[in-house]
Order: C-alpha cells, then sequence, then structure tokens
C-alpha cells in the first residue's frame, strides 16, 4: 500500500530519537586515537639530548615532497646540525618513518597544529646538533 | 528517452543557462554542469572539469615509483584503496613481483571495505540530492565512521592510507581486529543496511522520484563507455572481478548484482546490494585468510625494465585503468589513470537533455562522481 | 474591544511577542528535534544546551550587512519580503485561545486567515523576480504556483468543517468539538487532505520544492541576507505557527480534551506537537518533484476533497446533528 514505506522510515527515525547520540564532543572530550595513527613528527633521542639521527639523508631523498630538510655537520658526517620538517607540505604518508635505517623517526598523537602563519608549521626536530623535543607532547589517546 | 517538450509549442520563450556548480548544494565535490532550461526542463548539459586539477599524472613523472604510491590515494579520495591497488598491480606486472597469498587476500579485504565506505558516500549524496534533511546521510556515516576506524587501526590514517607496497601490504592485521570486523559486518552493519534500505529504497516518494527517471538502453550506456554500477543496472553483468579476477576474487563466492530495469532506482538498488556482497566478501576472506608472509622484499630504488603495461580494476564506480610505461628509470616516463566517472561524466550531454531540472540531478547522483579522479 | 485602548496596546505586543517567540524558540526547537532525529545533538556550544545560540542568532541576524545585488530591482528587492511577511503575521491576529480570550475574535476568523495566505504567492513571485537570479526565480515561481494550487484543496477541505459547525467563526469550530468527536473523526479525509495542504503551504518537507537547496542552492531566498532574509524566515516560521494552529483548532478540537477541563494549554500543546511532527517529516523525507507536487493537487487532492464536501453535505442530511 501507498504511504508503508514512509510510515516505515518515520518510525526508524523515530526509534533513533531513544537511542544515544553519536555526537563527538571533540573540543571537550579529546578523540581516542589508535597507536598506529600518523599525525606529527618527531625524534627520538637519549636523555642527554643527542638525537637519534645520523644524517644519513635517505628521509629527505625519500619523502614525495620535500618535506624534511637535514643540514650535515661539516666536520662530523653523522651528526645533524638541524633536522627541519616543514609539516605545511606533509601528506603525512609515513614514508619517512619507514625508510629510516636507525628508526631516529616516530609519529606522535598529537594533530592540533592549527597555525594562523604557514611558516609556524616549519619546526626543527634537530637544532644545533641537539634534540629539540618538538613535538614530544602529550601524546593524545592510547 | 524524451518524456515531453513543451518548449517547441510556446511562442518566443527563451532558454535560461543555469550554472550548477562549481559551488552548489548539490553538487559532489566542485562539479559544474552548465545547463541550458527552456522552463524547468533540461534542452542541453556541459560538464566542466578541471577545478581539481592537481597536475598528478605530471607529478608523478617527476618521482620515484615508491613515491607515486602517495599520489594514487588522492586521485580519487572516495576509494583510496582500489587506487594504490591499480599502481601497484601495474607495477608488480611491470617488474614481474610475485606478491604473497596472504597479502592477496588482505588487500581483497581493504579493497572491498573501501567500496562499502565509498558506495556509502554515493548513498549520502543521492540521498542529499533527492532532498532530504541528511538524516539517511548521518546514520549511514556511522558506518563509515566505524569503518575508517578499522582502517585508522591498521594503517595509521583515516583516508590517506599509503597501506600497499609493491609485492604485499605494509603492515598485517591483528587477528583481534579481524574479527571485531567480521562481528561488525555480520551483524551491526547488516541492520544498519536495512534502515538504510527502508529510509531509501522501500520511500514510496524516492520511488517516485526515481523510477524511470534516466532510464538508458544498454547498448546507449555501452556505446558512451559507461561502467561499473550504472552499467551493470542495465543488465550488463560486467564486473572485472569476474571477468579478470585478481587478488583473491576468484577464490571467493559472491555475486554481481545487476538489474534489468536500468533507471535511477535500479541503479540505487545495485549499489545497495553491491554493499551487502562487499560485506559478505570481506566475512569469507576474514574467515578463510591463510597464514604466510605479507610482502616480499622489493629495492628500494626501483628501476622496472622499459616497457608499458596497462592494468584494469574494479573500482566502485567502473573501471579504474592504470597505464604506465617506463623507460628503464627510476621514475615512470608516463603515468597515465583512465579514470571510470571521467567516462561516465562525458557522457552528461548525451544523458540530460529532455529530463526536468530535478530529474538531471538525480541522474548525476547516480554516476557517483568523485571530482579528484576527474581532475587528477 | 472598543478604540485605542491600553489594551489594544497589549494585545498588539502579544501579537509581535508571539510572532518573534515563535520564530526564534521554533528554529532553536527545529535544530534541536532534528538533531535528535539524525542522532546528533543540535545546538551545544552557547549556554546550557546551546539556549544562547538564540539571542546570538537574532544579534547575527540584525548585525549582517545588507546585500543588494547590483542588478536586482531595487525597489522591488526591498519591498518584495515585506509581501510575504506581513500577511503572515497579520494573520495571527485571528487566533482565538478559549473564548473570549483572543487578539480580535472575528465572526469570519477563517475567512481572513485564507484571506491574508492568497497574498504570499505574490511576494514569493516578486522576491523570485526582483533578485535577477535564476535560482531565485525558479525557486519564486514555483513558491507561488505551489502555494496557489494548494490553496484550493486547503480551502475546499476547510469548507467541510465549516459547513458542519455553520460559522466561520474559529472559537465557534472548537466549540462545536467540546461535545461532540473531533473533526478528525467526523471527516477524517478532509483532515487528511487539509493537513497535506498545509504542509505544502508553508513549504515543509516533503513539499519544500520552492527551497530545494540541491537544485536551487536557497530558492527564492537566495540572495538575501541580513534581516531581510530574517524576515523571510520569520514570515516562514509563523506560517507554520498558523498551520499548525489551524489544524489543531479545526480538527483536533482546539482547547478542547476529552474527560479534562478545556484550556488553552490543550491548544498550545496540540500545536507544539504539529509543528515537531513537521520537523519530523523533515527529518525523514526527501522531497516530491515540481510536477509530481502539481498533479498531486490538481488531480487527487482537489477532486477528493470535492467529494469530501459531498459526502459531508449529504451525511448531513442524513445523520442526527450531534454528530454532523
Amino acid at each position: 500500500m501507498f504511504g508503508q514505506g514512509l510510515l516505515k522510515g518515520l518510525g526508524i527515525t523515530f526509534q533513533r530519537l531513544r537511542r544515544p547520540t553519536e555526537t563527538q564532543l571533540y573540543p571537550y572530550q579529546q578523540p581516542v586515537l589508535p597507536a598506529t595513527s600518523r599525525m606529527f613528527l618527531a625524534m627520538y633521542h637519549d636523555e642527554a639530548g643527542v638525537p637519534a639521527c645520523k644524517a644519513c639523508m635517505t628521509c629527505q631523498t625519500g619523502c614525495p615532497d620535500h618535506v624534511i630538510r637535514i643540514e650535515k655537520d661539516t666536520e662530523n658526517p653523522k651528526v645533524p646540525l638541524s633536522f627541519t620538517v616543514n609539516s605545511g607540505r606533509c601528506t603525512f604518508c609515513g614514508i619517512c618513518v619507514e625508510l629510516c635505517p636507525f628508526s631516529a623517526l616516530h609519529f606522535t598523537g598529537d594533530f592540533e597544529r592549527a597555525t594562523y602563519l604557514k611558516s609556524d608549521l616549519i619546526y626543527k626536530l634537530v637544532d644545533g646538533s641537539r634534540a629539540t623535543g618538538e613535538g614530544e607532547g602529550e601524546r593524545h589517546g592510547r | 528517452m524524451v518524456t515531453f517538450n513543451r518548449a517547441d509549442a510556446c511562442a518566443g520563450t527563451e532558454t535560461v543557462l543555469l550554472n550548477i556548480g562549481p559551488q552548489h548544494p548539490s553538487t559532489h565535490g566542485v562539479t559544474h554542469i552548465l545547463v541550458e532550461l527552456s522552463g524547468e526542463t533540461v534542452v542541453a548539459a556541459k560538464p566542466i572539469l578541471g577545478y581539481l586539477h592537481r597536475g598528478i599524472e605530471k607529478l608523478a613523472e617527476y618521482r620515484t615509483w615508491q613515491q607515486d604510491l602517495v599520489y594514487t590515494d588522492r586521485l580519487d579520495y572516495v576509494s583510496q584503496i582500489g587506487n594504490e591497488w591499480a599502481y601497484c598491480r601495474a607495477v608488480e606486472r611491470l617488474t614481474a613481483i610475485e606478491v604473497p597469498e596472504r597479502a592477496e587476500w588482505i588487500r581483497t579485504l581493504f579493497c572491498e571495505l573501501n567500496r562499502i565506505t565509498s558506495h556509502i558516500m554515493w548513498y549520502a549524496g543521492v540521498t542529499m540530492d533527492i532532498g532530504t534533511m541528511g538524516t539517511p546521510f548521518i546514520y549511514a556515516f556511522k558506518a563509515r565512521e566505524r569503518i575508517y576506524d578499522f582502517f585508522e587501526a591498521v594503517t595509521g590514517a583515516r583516508m590517506m592510507y599509503n597501506y600497499f607496497r609493491f609485492g604485499g601490504v605494509r603492515c598485517d592485521v591483528a587477528p583481534g581486529l579481524l574479527e571485531d570486523i567480521h562481528d561488525y559486518l555480520g551483524g551491526e552493519f547488516l541492520e544498519l543496511m536495512d534502515d538504510l534500505d527502508a529510509l531509501l529504497l522501500g520511500n514510496e516518494i524516492v520511488q517516485s522520484r526515481m523510477k524511470g527517471i534516466g532510464a538508458f538502453t544498454t547498448a546507449q550506456l555501452v556505446e558512451w563507455g559507461i561502467t561499473g554500477p550504472f552499467l551493470r543496472a542495465s543488465g550488463l553483468a560486467q564486473d572485472l572481478r569476474k571477468d579478470a579476477p585478481y587478488g583473491a576474487y576468484d577464490k571467493v563466492e559472491f555475486a554481481v548484482p545487476t538489474s534489468t530495469v536500468s533507471d535511477s532506482f535500479a541503479r540505487c538498488e545495485v549499489r545497495m546490494a553491491e554493499m551487502r556482497e562487499a560485506a559478505s566478501i570481506c566475512r569469507q576472506v576474514i574467515e578463510r585468510m591463510p597464514e604466510g608472509d605479507i610482502s616480499v622484499k622489493v629495492p628500494r630504488l626501483l628501476k622496472p625494465e622499459a616497457g608499458e603495461v596497462y592494468v584494469r580494476t574494479e573500482s566502485p564506480r567502473g573501471e579504474l585503468g592504470i597505464y604506465l610505461v617506463s623507460d628503464g628509470g627510476p621514475k615512470p616516463y608516463r603515468f597515465r589513470v583512465r579514470s571510470p566517472i571521467f567516462y561516465n561524466i562525458s557522457a552528461l550531454p548525451k544523458m540530460l537533455p529532455g529530463w526536468k531540472l530535478q530529474d538531471a540531478l538525480v541522474i548525476f547522483g547516480g554516476i557517483d562522481t568523485s571530482m579528484g579522479e576527474i581532475d587528477r | 474591544m472598543s478604540g485605542l485602548g491600553w489594551n489594544t496596546v497589549l494585545w498588539l505586543a502579544g501579537l509581535f511577542a508571539l510572532m518573534a517567540l515563535t520564530a526564534l524558540i521554533g528554529v532553536y526547537w527545529e535544530r534541536k528535534v532534528i538533531g535528535h532525529f539524525q542522532a546528533r545533538r543540535g545546538p551545544l556550544h552557547h549556554g546550557w544546551h546551546g539556549l544562547l545560540q538564540l539571542p546570538a542568532d537574532m544579534v547575527k541576524m540584525i548585525s549582517k550587512e545588507d546585500v543588494v545585488p547590483t542588478k536586482a530591482d531595487r525597489m522591488l528587492f526591498q519591498v518584495a519580503p515585506m509581501f510575504v511577511a506581513v500577511p503572515a503575521f497579520t494573520s495571527l491576529a485571528a487566533m482565538t485561545f478559549m473564548p473570549g480570550v483572543a487578539f480580535v475574535d472575528m465572526r469570519h476568523g477563517l475567512f481572513f486567515v485564507f484571506a491574508m495566505q492568497t497574498v504570499m504567492p505574490v511576494g514569493f513571485a516578486l522576491i523570485g523576480w526582483s533578485c535577477d537570479n535564476k535560482y531565485t526565480l525558479l525557486g519564486g515561481l514555483r513558491a507561488a504556483a505551489q502555494l496557489i494550487s494548494y490553496e484550493i484543496p486547503m480551502l475546499l477541505a476547510a469548507m467541510g468543517v465549516v459547513m458542519s459547525v455553520g460559522s466561520m467563526r474559529l472559537t465557534d469550530i472548537a466549540q462545536a468539538q467540546a461535545s461532540g468527536p473531533w473533526f478528525i473523526v467526523r471527516q477524517p479525509i478532509g483532515f487528511v487532505i487539509f493537513s497535506l495542504a498545509v504542509l505544502a503551504e508553508i513549504n515543509r518537507t516533503p513539499f519544500d520544492m520552492p527551497e530545494a537547496e540541491s537544485e536551487l542552492v536557497a530558492g527564492y531566498h537566495t540572495e538575501y541576507s541580513g534581516m531581510k532574509f530574517g524576515l523571510v524566515q520569520l514570515a516562514e516560521y509563523t506560517a507554520l505557527l498558523m498551520g499548525s494552529y489551524l489544524i489543531a483548532t479545526l480538527f483536533l478540537g482546539g482547547w478542547n480534551m476529552p474527560l479534562l477541563p478545556a484550556s488553552p494549554v490543550w491548544l498550545f500543546l496540540k500545536t507544539v506537537l504539529l509543528m515537531t511532527s513537521t520537523m519530523w517529516f523533515r527529518a525523514t523525507f526527501p522531497r516530491l518533484r515540481v510536477d509530481t507536487l502539481m498533479e498531486m493537487s490538481w488531480k487527487i487532492l482537489i477532486p477528493v476533497a470535492l467529494a469530501n464536501i459531498m459526502l459531508v453535505a449529504s451525511l448531513m442530511l442524513v445523520l442526527p446533528k450531534r454528530w454532523f
């Protein structure tokens, strides 16, 4: 009979009134992200602040979008002088983390990095041969 | 088929050019269709493309074979895994890389999950097109969110997965997660599908809007180069998963939903049935997935021998082809995508004339566009 | 009521308060209700459960720049919303809440409401024409055509009630249902036709073709911003209130409730319930096609409404007066 489908549809929407809502209250409640989530890039370092990076340039050449820029120490070529990440260009593909032969890079769960200026998206993981600890804040989620 | 055209009977009337898009509530992405209206009847239509052109095909020529994989996600950003698979298959054929058995099954699983999310996107679009407030849209997106959660747990991203690798996949799937997916697709998802069916197919208003609208013959559709569910709704069971099986498609049982009516409503029915079939394929894959390696070792700087290859896959929208030419170097000489939607949308000037403006948008919704793939 | 006493001023103030409150609370209520139908929460951020959204919206509406398109017909563009808003607000004057409690207890209240609604299509057509925009033109003409088409079944369906009561005074119509069964029981066909026609008359889903956002962006009010948009919106919610009120009074017993004392509370509850159910429809249904809509009015509703009048007339002859 005509109208049966309409009534059924009304029934479906009415049932939803009783069920809990699906809204995620994002700014008030942080989402639970899986450990695999690819967010901003960070670097492992020891307690003295010596970065795990050996300036082998694999990530710089492997990155499809030229996000990473490494300056080598002229005296000691196995130490990076600076390690700059232009996250405004980053597509979060994870190739750098995958390629790194020393497993120096990793992703943090930090995704709240909106800035007013594009230049603020450029940050250094290593500056003056010392790890800056950038992006190693509190990891959201588990 | 032209229902009626009263324009000729009226004296001194003029046609009106109406821009649908590029910024318009009903266009999917940045589609721009210029329609010429006589009253509310479409007399001519012209899709205008290029608003989302990012030059991916050219960019790919300046990057290594591995780096290009990142860009395939961004072709059709609604069925990302399908693009990755097409490209991986092309490169694997070019370099004769053997893919381990388990990797093929994992690929099949995620491709089918992606087919569900892609069809949900179509469902959301088409229900909005016919004028709901977005209620079916939000119900459907609940399923999409759940499936994207599975994707995120495995691949680390919700949209741009970058999950497939030449000769396998990047990482294995945890057994617990496989069980979760199996349970979800066997229970909650099917219940939701019943609701979605009732809100779209069972609704008499939808039936009155869609039945008999956009009825084209199979011969017409073949002539226009239409592929995918749009073609299958006309009765031609052309599906590359059956016709030229890849992955684990020849080892699982599934039907190719078709319909003989070939109108907009039949297209909806076919897509809804395809979602259920995809869920059934996923469950079979999880039940019968073999153990073993998930990838083979591939040199970091891949240099395929000079040659060319064309690989066809069945994307949720039709036949997705990747054509690659190698000159023996570390970068592709030519990277070309045969995007199904580009061919489907090219037929709009032939499809739309004669229909009312509202019908035209229903027909357009049946194509299920994704501009990222058309403009590349 | 005689002359321009304090009484009149108070009633006028009440009228304006009612109309402004309906629109504001209506928008908030609609957002909340549709949100929950869609498994969302609706407004949430400002104030308790988003209640401060109302003043925020109002301030936004008033303080927004009033854009007039360069090629628009300036005069018409400014005036056209009045053609929609003024009749909508004026029709509120006919509302009665209890015997003796009314803005103006008109002898031809129902007639007055319908007369006011007849002006609105002119406003929609003018809005559509004045903007020099194809979306508004199509939307405005659709709205005008739809309103004109659905006025007829609405009138014809109301005719059955008027015949039965023998009066067009809204008080009399509601009072007639105090002792006997409500008109929804006495004239179910009339109720269905009247409700459908009212739904179309106030441009609600599934009859919201005029603003069909999927093809016409926002229909006739595409080009309006600021308070002019606000006026059109106000008029739409007022029409929604009036439509729900009419259904409640004509067919659902007005302020009467079986076994319970008559009170305006019942009328209020019925009206709110009807308004909420239009939101429920809006949350569930897609919209019809324009030609199906017209066909439905001219080929189905009008003949059935005429037949309904014949039926009511013959039943009035046959059955005892108490029932018809």
